[in-house]
C-alpha cells in the first residue's frame, strides 16, 4: 500500500496545515519545531529514521509530541515504531493517521490514535484529500496529549 | 468554633479573645491567596520570527499572451505551454485551462497536487513577506505518453466535482477558480522518480512567471494582511509535532524548503535527505516550506 489521493497531503494541505494552526496558538503549550521524517521504503532504513527521531525528541527535551502519518499500510512499520522510540524514552504520544480497518502493526505505546478514515470505507476512496487531517482532529490530539502530559508530570 | 445561645436577655457583651480575630484575618488571607492561585499567568512569550502574508483577490484568470495581474484578474500567456518543455525532456505536452467553480463536471487526469500561488517578496521562506493569490488555486494532472495515468496507489482521474473533497485544509473551497496545468510524459517514466518530478518542475517553471508578477503587486492592493509569529512559551510543556510524510520514491516524495513558496527549485528532495527527521518551524511550514510530490 501507501499514500493515495485521499490520504495524501497536497502542497496546499501543508500551507494551511491545521496541526501547527492549532498548536501554535494553544497557550498552554511551548511548539518547539516541526520535525518532518520521510518514510522509506526498506523496513530496516524505517527503523533507522524512527531512532534518529527518538534521538532527536530527547535531545529536545520534550515533554510530548503529536505524529502524523501520511498514507497507509507499509508506513505505518514507521509510524509505529516512531511511536515505539518515543514511548521508550517515557515521551507521551498522540498519533493521527488513516488507520482503516485497523494498522497492520502495533505495539504497547500506541494507546492514543486518532483514526483520520472520514469516509468510513476503511479504504484508500481516490477523493482527493477525503481522508486528510482536519482542525477538529488536531484540537482533540491535542487534548488528549495535554491529559497524557499532566499525568505524567503527576507521577514525577 | 463561637456559638451563642440566649433566650430573654436584656443587655448581650461579646468580647472576643484577639486570637480570634487573627484567625479570622488568617481565614481572609488565604481565600485571596487562593484566588490568585486560580489566576492563570499568562505564559512569557518570546518571538523568534514573525512572517507576513499579504493575500490579494482573484476574481478571474484568462489564458493570454502575456502574464500579469490587474483589476484581479489574472492574465497567463499562452507560449507558457511551449515555452516550459525546455525545462525537462522527459515532459512531452503541456496544457493549461480555467476551471470556474459552476464547471467543475469535467473530467480530469489524475490529480498530482494542488498547489497555491504564493512569491517571496522579502526575506527566505518562514520570515519576510510573502504574497498569495486568493480565489485561485492550480491543479497539476497528467499521463504519460501511452495514456497511463500519473499515480502510483490509486489514481484519482475522473468527474472533478466528483474526485476532489472540496473545502478541506489541502482543497479549494466552494468559490474558488482551478488553473489547471495538465502535462504528458515520456511514456513508463510514470513509476520512476523522475517521471512525476519533471512534470511538478515544469509546474514550478510557470508558476514562477506568475509570481514575478504577484511579487511586483503594490502592499495596499492586499485585501487582508496576515502576520504570523514561530513563538516560544517558557515553562509550559514542549511539545513536538512529528509529520512522517512519503519517501518511499515515484510519487511518494516530498521537496523540503524550495527557493518559492510552495515550488520546486532550489529545494532538496526527502529521499536525498535520507528521509531523517529534519526540523522545520511552524511558519517555515506555513510559507510554503514542503513541496508534495506525493
Amino acid at each position: 500500500m501507501g499514500v493515495g489521493p485521499s490520504t495524501k497531503e497536497t502542497t496546499l494541505h501543508h500551507v494551511n496545515d491545521p496541526m501547527i494552526e492549532v498548536a501554535r496558538r494553544d497557550k498552554d503549550i511551548d511548539l518547539v519545531g516541526v520535525a518532518v521524517v520521510g518514510s522509506p521504503q526498506d523496513n530496516e532504513e524505517k527503523f533507522y529514521v524512527a531512532k534518529r527521531l527518538g534521538m532527536l525528541a530527547e535531545a529536545l527535551g520534550v515533554d510530548g509530541v503529536i505524529i502524523y502519518a501520511e498514507g497507509f499500510g507499509n508506513q505505518h512499520v514507521d509510524f509505529a515504531a516512531h511511536i515505539e522510540e518515543l514511548g521508550k524514552r517515557g515521551i507521551p504520544v498522540v498519533g493521527l493517521t488513516f488507520a482503516g480497518n485497523g494498522l497492520v502493526v502495533e505495539n504497547e505505546y500506541m494507546e492514543d490514535i486518532i483514526d483520520l478514515d472520514k469516509a468510513k470505507e476503511g479504504m484508500e476512496t481516490e477523493i482527493v484529500c477525503q481522508n486528510t487531517v482536519e482542525e477538529r482532529d488536531m484540537i482533540k490530539a491535542l487534548k488528549i496529549l495535554k491529559e497524557k502530559m499532566k499525568r505524567r508530570g503527576g507521577k514525577k | 468554633m463561637f456559638k451563642i445561645s440566649m433566650a430573654n436577655a436584656k443587655s448581650v457583651t461579646v468580647e472576643m479573645p484577639e486570637k480570634y480575630m487573627e484567625a479570622i484575618e488568617r481565614l481572609k488571607k488565604r481565600e485571596k491567596e487562593i484566588k490568585k492561585e486560580n489566576l492563570k499567568v499568562l505564559p512569557r512569550e518570546e518571538v523568534i520570527r514573525e512572517l507576513k502574508i499579504r493575500e490579494f483577490l482573484v476574481k478571474d484568470v484568462k489564458i493570454s499572451d502575456n502574464t500579469k495581474i490587474c483589476n484581479n484578474t489574472l492574465f497567463i500567456d499562452s507560449s507558457l505551454t511551449r515555452e516550459s518543455l525546455k525545462i525537462n525532456q522527459l515532459v512531452k505536452k503541456v496544457t493549461f485551462d480555467v476551471i470556474y467553480p459552476e464547471n467543475r463536471d469535467i473530467y480530469t487526469n489524475t490529480i498530482m497536487d494542488i498547489i497555491p500561488i504564493m512569491a517571496k517578496v522579502d526575506g527566505k521562506i518562514g520570515e519576510g513577506i510573502t504574497h498569495i493569490l486568493d480565489g485561485v488555486v492550480v491543479f497539476l494532472t497528467g499521463t504519460d505518453e501511452e495514456g497511463k495515468q500519473i499515480a502510483e496507489f490509486g489514481s484519482s482521474h475522473g468527474i472533478l466535482k466528483d474526485k476532489v473533497a472540496f473545502n478541506m485544509p489541502g482543497t479549494p473551497k466552494n468559490k474558488d477558480i482551478i488553473l489547471r496545468i495538465d502535462v504528458v510524459i515520456e511514456k513508463g517514466t510514470g513509476m520512476e522518480r523522475r517521471g512525476p518530478l519533471a512534470a511538478h518542475q515544469v509546474a514550478d517553471f510557470i508558476l514562477d512567471r506568475i509570481r514575478e508578477e504577484l511579487k511586483k503587486l503594490a502592499p495596499e492592493e492586499a485585501v487582508k494582511t496576515h502576520i504570523f509569529k514561530d513563538v516560544r512559551r517558557k515553562g509550559m510543556p514542549k511539545v513536538l509535532i512529528v509529520k512522517e510524510l512519503g519517501g518511499q520514491g515515484a510519487m511518494h516524495e516530498k521537496i523540503i524548503m524550495p527557493s518559492e513558496p510552495g515550488g520546486v527549485r532550489g529545494g532538496k528532495s526527502i529521499i536525498d535527505l535520507g528521509n531523517v527527521p529534519i526540523i522545520l518551524t511552524p511558519n517555515e511550514v506555513k510559507d510554503g516550506g514542503i513541496h508534495s510530490v506525493t
